[in-house]
């Protein structure tokens, strides 16, 4: 009990000159929090003339990456027709993501040929997330990672846009309400990647300072409690918006195309019921 | 530049977004539940509706957050 108190007061002691050696000055923290700050590159490798910078975030990507290609190969090894825990596992993901590209309005075949992107990115971002509970630097606090992956993403909306419903179909979708909102709609998608990629960075960085700032002050315990909030279930929820989005990005483009021709029939039954209303006066006018 | 006008604006830029936001995802999130109440069957799908609406809500907090950083860290 004895050397329990005093292990206490040893540590109170050791915790208090901590904090009174970073309040007054703040030299250290302000160093801290510079050196988090640093995107630069650790080492280079040299290739010929060439030399290729090799940051923390490409490191931790490839660790990603790495985590990625097991878990796939892991969770579709060898599927069988009466399917085992893992294979249980990974349908019951590729059921989700196809439920979810049902409510955004894609049907069976669409959401087929969609949700391997889809689902690749999602895993993708989510171990790239997740992977700073290990004290790596989370990639996503560069900015290059989440605008390249924006990049990627909305070049692959068009272009599935542009598959599902061609380059008709496309017009009518951002022609919907009227046409002369078609700078608007097309100034959308470059908001769109902007967005994303903000949206990644800007969750993924602050909670990154915060982590980093906290366990610079508090070093023991309050950083583990945060961080469960901070890097799982933020990790875990900026992977499932990003998903979402590209999801609603391609159903949006589908319904819009949808909607448009139906608009289209209309108008034509329309006036066809118009033009035989018109004949059958004249018809009638004629008789007379 | 002056340090405390920095920091000033920083805090002012993540303080606004914040309360602001806070205020539009109660709004939402409140009308959300009042529609439950009214017609359980169709829960899921204002869920959905909701998490959309409070993502992009969330996002304008976030611009403001990524704002105020580089205030605090590129111009101090």
């Amino acid at each position: 009990m004895l050397v329990m108190l005093n292990y206490f007061q040893e540590f109170g002691k050791a915790f208090l000159d901590q904090l009174k050696s970073l309040l007054p000055g703040q030299s250290n923290l302000t160093d801290g929090i510079t050196e988090l700050l640093d995107f630069g590159a650790r080492f280079s490798i040299r290739i010929g003339s060439l030399s290729i910078p090799i940051s923390d975030t490409l490191i931790s990507l490839w660790i990603a990456m790495i985590l990625m290609v097991i878990l796939g190969v892991w969770l579709g090894y060898k599927p069988k027709e009466i399917p085992d825990k893992k294979q249980t596992v990974a349908e019951l993901l590729i059921g989700a993501l196809q439920k979810l590209c049902h409510n955004a309005g894609l049907n069976d075949k669409q959401s087929q040929e969609v949700v391997p992107f889809v689902g690749t990115v999602g895993i993708y971002i989510l171990i790239a997330n997740v992977i700073s509970i290990f004290k790596l630097r989370p990639p996503a606090q560069n900015p290059a990672f989440p605008v390249a992956l924006a990049l990627f993403d909305i070049i692959y909306v068009l272009f599935m846009g542009f598959r599902f419903v061609g380059i008709k179909g496309f017009w009518g979708s951002i022609s919907q309400p009227m046409p002369a909102l078609v700078p608007f709609k097309l100034l959308d998608y470059i908001i769109k990647p902007v967005s994303l990629a903000f949206r990644l960075f800007g969750n993924i960085f602050g909670s990154y300072i915060l982590i980093e700032f906290v366990s610079l002050v508090i070093p023991i315990a309050l950083p583990a409690v945060l961080g469960l909030w901070f890097d799982l279930a933020d990790g875990i929820i900026q992977a499932l918006v990003f998903v979402y989005l590209t999801i609603t990005y391609v159903g949006e483009i589908v319904e819009g195309a949808e909607s448009a021709r139906e608009i289209k029939a209309e108008k034509a039954k329309a006036k066809a019921l118009k033009l035989a209303a018109k004949m059958n006066t004249v018809e009638s006018t004629s008789a007379n | 530049m002056d340090r405390g006008i920095v920091a000033l604006g920083a805090a002012l830029a993540i303080g606004i977004a914040a309360g602001l936001g806070g205020l539009g995802i109660g709004l939402a999130s409140g009308k959300a539940f009042d529609a439950t109440a009214r017609q359980p069957e169709i829960a899921g799908k204002i869920q959905s509706l909701l998490f959309i609406a409070i993502v992009f809500i969330e996002s304008t907090t976030i611009y403001a957050l990524v704002v105020s950083l580089l205030l605090m860290f590129v111009f101090s």
